[in-house]
């Protein structure tokens, strides 16, 4: 065993730069995507400015819903820069712009809704709608709120004049009662499954890596291809130790270390990204695409059809999960997604499947080079 | 030592080997010409217990290979045509590497030496760096490693310089000689078969090589 160990050594001790890059690159390239994501998705928000005539609550109240939504960054001007708010849309600074008259108050109080908001939007406007629609609901949140009131007041007024509410009281009701039974809340659902309510992450760090960490894999055992086509090979024949064996000795010190970095990996994404997964999914994982690699290296005849192969199978993977939810209801079987590695990994299973599959391959080729020659 | 009888081989429809014999005895150098085609590679993988016979026996000591190839395969040293070491690695580290692998336990000093004895000198150069006569020399000496008694060469001065040839030529009857080891080896070199080699076999029916055998001979 040692004597195998230390040979494996000196054959792969040259390349332990590059093998190391590919063994970090994972972990590095998630925290790079998920930090640019993060960033951009901070980043972004359509700049929008609203145009105030006078100083009221209402317009306060207006202008904080806006700021409050995820996608708008509301820019304030007085009625008097009116035009250079426009003159900011003409050059499309800003993606559009919201004039509150000088009754803004008095109308919203009123209940007069028609032609309340004077907007204006470009041909590049691509959120004019979305941020049309969130204005005229906050409009409507607000003169809803006014006529409950009313409402209320008069019913009071007719039969309850012995238990007498004011306007805060049946304001701060309506509030509560909109907090308790979560009006305004979704619930999504996932592959059938209703989520846990928890907030929904912008983009899975285990996504990201599992992808990278699966082509980056195959291209670690670039080498397991260049040995297997070297003319050196053939020596293995008249060694105490075959071929295969060798190999998969290296498979399983190359399996271990990887295994270890996945470790350091959980550890890092758990701690910085706060996002966890199985750590026995994670193992299957990391068996089943070293496994994947370790077979494809071993079978094509050059590194460059291994890269070839292993940009293409990634490709086919991330396709075949975007339309993984079209293809289970489209048939109904949503064991198919069963059959996918990454979002086994995901959905923190084990993929036994995969595992058996590779199992099996491995002892086809372990049983067909023990019996070769002679 | 060595017995083959009446061996055949085939590839698809075309005959390489039609009931091929021959025998011979420890210390020997026997010469395989022919040729291309003729079988010479075939025969050696045969030999060296890399390839299966259609038909045919072969024995190794008395021995019969069919059923003690793995054990035959501890007694065989084989030179690939093609320059079987690893290019990235030095010399000396490809004696290490197949010396670890290797049935046979050798110091680092003896696989010094055994360069040496093969005048291969540069052992911490890289193989990449190494001249085509060095390769060769190298490919040979890793195949030394196990002591094997029977050795087998394919080609194993082809395309190098004339003074790395005579080089290997005059370590193999040295070794043959001193170790008492059967050596068969294939070349289109009728010079150097003439001056390593203690017996020669013509392997095929073209007649070229047959008649310039007899010359030879002559």
């Amino acid at each position: 065993m040692m004597d195998m160990i230390y040979a494996r050594w000196l054959l792969i001790k040259r390349q332990l730069p590059k093998i190391l890059l590919w063994l970090i690159l994972p972990l590095l390239f998630t925290l790079a995507v998920i930090s640019v994501f993060n960033s951009t998705s901070e980043d972004f928000r359509v700049p929008s400015a609203v145009v105030v005539h006078e100083n009221s609550t209402e317009a306060d109240l207006f202008i904080e819903g806006l700021n409050s939504s995820e996608f708008m960054d509301v820019e304030v001007f007085d009625g008097e820069n009116s035009g250079a708010a426009l003159r900011e849309l003409e050059q499309y600074n800003l993606d559009s712009v919201f004039i509150l008259p000088e009754d803004f108050e008095e109308k919203i109080r009123g209940g007069q809704r028609r032609n309340l908001i004077e907007t204006y939007y470009t041909d590049r406007s691509i959120y004019y709608e979305p941020a049309k629609e969130l204005a005229a609901s906050l409009v409507q949140e607000r003169m809803g709120e006014y006529t409950t009131v009313d409402y209320v007041l008069e019913l009071q007024n007719d039969f309850l004049t012995e238990t007498p509410v004011n306007k805060e009281d049946i304001a701060a009701e309506r509030k509560r009662i909109e907090t308790d039974t979560n009006l305004v809340e979704q619930v999504f659902y996932f592959l059938g499954e209703p989520d846990n309510g928890e907030e929904t992450p912008g983009l899975n760090p285990w996504i990201v890596w599992a992808y990278i960490t699966f082509i980056v894999t195959i291209f670690t055992f670039d080498f397991v291809t260049r040995e297997t086509v070297s003319s050196a090979r053939i020596r293995f024949n008249f060694m105490k130790h075959s071929y295969t064996k060798f190999m998969l000795l290296t498979f399983v010190i190359m399996t271990t270390v990887m295994l270890i970095v996945d470790g350091i990996t959980y550890v890092v994404i758990k701690e910085t990204l706060e996002a966890d997964i199985s750590l026995l999914s994670l193992f299957m994982y990391r068996i089943i695409i070293n496994g994947t690699a370790f077979l494809l290296a071993s079978f094509v005849k050059s590194p460059v059809k291994l890269y070839q192969a292993a940009v293409a199978l990634t490709i086919a993977l991330l396709a075949l999960q975007l339309v993984m939810p079209v293809i289970v209801s489209l048939t109904g079987l949503s064991l198919i997604s069963s059959l996918h590695p990454v979002l086994m990994f995901l959905e923190n299973e084990l993929n036994i499947p995969w595992f058996i599959l590779i199992a099996v391959l491995m002892l086809i080729r372990i049983w067909r080079d023990n019996n070769a020659g002679g | 030592m060595l017995e083959v009888n009446s061996v055949n081989k085939s590839y698809g429809k075309r005959h390489v080997l039609d009931n091929f014999s021959m025998s011979a005895e420890q210390g020997e150098i026997i010469g395989l010409v022919g040729e291309n085609g003729a079988g010479k590679s075939t025969l050696l993988k045969i030999l060296a217990t890399l390839s299966k016979p259609d038909s045919g026996a072969l024995y190794l000591n008395g021995k019969p290979y069919k059923k003690y190839f793995k054990e035959h395969r501890k007694l065989i040293g084989y030179v690939p045509q093609d320059i079987a070491v690893w290019e990235d690695l030095t010399v000396i580290e490809n004696m290490k590497f197949f010396q670890k692998l290797s049935p046979a336990k050798k110091s680092v000093q003896e696989l010094k030496a055994l360069l040496n004895n093969i005048q291969l000198s540069r052992h911490d150069t890289k193989v990449s760096k190494l001249s085509g006569g060095m390769k060769r020399k190298l490919n040979l000496a890793i195949s030394l490693i196990n002591d094997p008694v029977f050795l087998l060469l394919d080609e194993p001065t082809a395309g190098i310089d004339l003074k790395s040839r005579i080089e290997i030529g005059e370590f193999l009857k040295t070794h043959a000689k001193n170790n008492d080891t059967l050596i068969i080896y294939t070349s289109h070199d009728m010079n150097e078969i003439k001056e390593v080699c203690d017996r020669v076999i013509v392997i095929g029916k073209d007649s070229f090589y047959r008649e310039l055998l007899a010359d030879y001979i002559k």
